[in-house]
Order: C-alpha cells, then structure tokens, then sequence
C-alpha cells in the first residue's frame, strides 16, 4: 500500500490479479476547490459559485502524479507521465485490506 | 535498404520444404505486448536447412508487465521455415492480456528491417499461437479479460479518479464505491463521470440525496434504467451499455455538496480489457 504525496490517495501498486495499477491524482472536489477558492488559489470568473465551476471546468492539481506510461513503445523501463509529490509506503490500510469472511467491512473516515 | 532481389537468389532447383524461405540475413522477431506479471513466453520452431537438415529450435522471452512493446529477435539459420508456436510457460494470462507479433525480418537489433508479419494473436496459458499460415488477428479482435479492479481510496473531502492505463481499452461493466457522509448537513448526490482524460463525455447521477452522518453504497451498472434506492443505503444507478474507454480516459466521482469531512472508499469496479498500441 502506497500513499500519493500530492493528492493523499491510497492503493495498492500490485492488484490482487497480478496486474500493476497507474494511479493519476483526481481533479480538485468543490471541497477541495471552495478550500482553495478560500486561500486565494483559485479565482472564480465574477459571480460564479463553487458548485457551479466543479461542473463546468475540471481544475487539476498542480503537482499531480500520473503513473501512466508515455507511450507502449520502448522506452526507459518504470518511465511514468508526472512524478508529482511522489509516494510513500504505508501499512496495509484497514479500509482496504482483504477481509475473511468476505462482507462488507466497515468504512470509518480517515483523518 | 539493400535490394534482396540482389542479395541472393530463391533455390528454385531446390525441392521446397515450404513456401517460407528465409536467407542467412532473415530472422524470426517476436514483439509482445503484455499486462500480467510473471509471464513467461517460449517460442520453438522448425527449420530445413539448404542442405535438408531438420533443425528445431526454442527460444524464450519474458514480456514487459507495464503493456509496453518488448521485442527479442531470434538468429535463423538459411532455408525454410516449416512452423512452430508461441506458448506460455509462467504465470496463466487471459486472453486480452498478453499479446504477440512473429515477424520476418531483415537483420537484428533495433534496425532490423520488418519483412512480413507471419503471426499475431493473443495468447494465454491454454492457447498458443501457431506460425505461419494462421489468421492475423488484431488486439481487440477478442472478448476481452474480465478484471475486477481495486481502486485508489482518494484523501478526505476528494474524489474518486480512476485512469486507463497506456496500452489498454476497456469496456466499463460496473462501478462500486462506498460514501461515508461526515456530520455536516448536506444533500451530497455523486455523479459518476467518464471523460478523455480532460473533456466529460457521460454524467451518470444518483438521483437520491445522501444525507449527513451516512455510509452510501453506490453502485453503477450498464444497463440500469433509473437511479434506485434500496434498503441499507444501496443506491443503483446507470452507465451507457458497451462504451468503451480508450488508454488515458477516466471514470470519476463528482459530488455535489460533497464536504472535506465526507470519505470516498471501497472502491470496486468490474471492466473488459483489451490491449491497444499507443
């Protein structure tokens, strides 16, 4: 389990199938946005709500991590499109982790 | 490029093995295109020498994991190319997860000169792929490998973003994500979006307000006519039948109301893959 440094997102790098997973950070959430609106890092155009711009624009992160690869031509092995901020492993997170006998675990909210 | 009509000249006095005489200069090239780890690929093969020798041969290959090209050419002696297969001998791929080309071509390393594809298929634990004189089939010819995906559990108060990856197409079956409503009193209802990797091309609401201090379980399933809610915070919704998404497009959550409080989780979803050079 790894934790992406520029948007807090959690995964696995390995799925259970053997197949590798690319993580590329999300686009701002209007929570994410009305923080950022509130810090002077995003302008509205005049007039403009919040939820409003969340659906007419997408506003990306600066700094966002995308794992993908460039291109399926050969290339410098492990290349990926944006480094970001970067990863950082953690502890299985118990949201996630494989759970016997198979229900639905219990969600709690991380701080 | 050198003129092989000038190079040599076909043995026509010879009795022929096969139609697929190759010169001293021609080789076999394997290109493989795959996504599982662990796989491995043999490739054996028969020749008849000028001199009406039998020689068989195997080779082998371990594939990229990342769905990126990765090409071994083989050194091949002069004659005739009676056949042979490629087969997999680690891991036990899907079809739609490891495919390859078998080429004759002029020469070896990164230079060398594709002459005629001889084969190119998908190949799995249980099919080889014989060469030559079997039909070309392209990488999303087939039905595609169901995969079931764990997704990335986003920060708190963010969405959820999932990416094709370079080198696939996939086929969105169904979506699960749990939304757990912090205490903030809202009327959250998500959206789950595909876009281009910029542009939205589909909207798919729940038309069911989620309200505060809640965990919602949302599901979105092709083929479902309205958004429902069930017992148990089970909340259905709808994505178009058979769209497919192309390497670099993306499945989102966008949440009205959403609060920086609220957690996105368990985040499932089920897809038909093929891959695809990009």
């Amino acid at each position: 389990m790894v934790e992406c440094q520029s948007c807090g997102g959690r995964y696995e790098p390995i799925q259970a199938d053997g197949m590798e997973y690319y993580h590329r950070c999300p686009p701002l959430s209007a929570a994410e946005l009305e923080q950022a609106v509130k810090d002077g890092r995003v302008e509205l155009p005049e007039g403009e709500t919040v939820d409003e711009a969340i659906v007419r624009r997408v506003y990306e992160r600066a700094n966002a991590r995308d794992e993908n690869r460039p291109s399926t031509a050969p290339r410098t092995p492990g290349e990926i499109k944006a480094e970001g901020a970067g990863v950082v492993e953690i502890d299985v997170d118990p949201l996630t982790a494989p759970v016997v006998p198979v229900e639905m675990p219990p969600i709690e909210k991380r701080g | 490029m050198a003129d092989p009509q000038s190079q040599q000249s076909y043995p026509m006095s010879a009795n022929f093995a096969s139609p697929w005489y190759m010169l001293k200069e021609d080789n076999l090239r394997l290109t493989s295109y795959n996504a599982l780890a662990s796989v491995r690929l043999e490739v054996r093969y028969r020749f008849v020498d000028t001199s009406g020798c039998l020689i068989p041969s195997q080779e082998a290959q371990t594939p990229n994991t990342d769905r990126t090209a990765k090409a071994s050419i083989f050194i091949t002696p002069e004659g005739w190319l009676l056949g042979g297969e490629v087969f997999v001998s680690g891991a036990a791929p899907l079809i739609g997860q490891t495919y390859v080309v078998i080429e004759i071509v002029r020469g070896v390393g990164s230079s060398a000169l594709p002459l005629q594809v001889i084969a190119a298929g998908y190949v799995s634990a249980k099919q080889p792929l014989p060469f030559p004189g079997v039909q070309i089939t392209s990488s999303l010819d087939s039905g595609g490998a169901i995969r079931s995906i764990a997704g990335a559990t986003p920060g708190a108060g963010a969405e959820i973003s999932e990416t094709v990856p370079t080198g696939a197409r996939w086929e969105l079956l169904s979506f699960g994500a749990n939304l757990v409503t912090s205490g903030a009193a809202a009327n959250r209802m998500p959206v789950l979006t595909l876009d281009d990797g910029t542009t939205i091309y589909f909207r798919g609401p729940m038309n069911v307000n989620e309200v505060a201090s809640g965990t919602w379980l949302n599901y979105w399933t092709q083929g479902l006519l309205v958004s429902a809610a069930g017992p148990s915070n089970v909340i259905n919704g709808s994505i178009p039948i058979g769209v497919r998404l192309g390497a670099g497009h993306r499945i989102r959550t966008v949440t009205a109301a959403i609060q920086a409080g609220d957690q996105w989780g368990t985040v499932q979803y089920l897809v038909r893959e093929w891959l695809e050079g990009a």
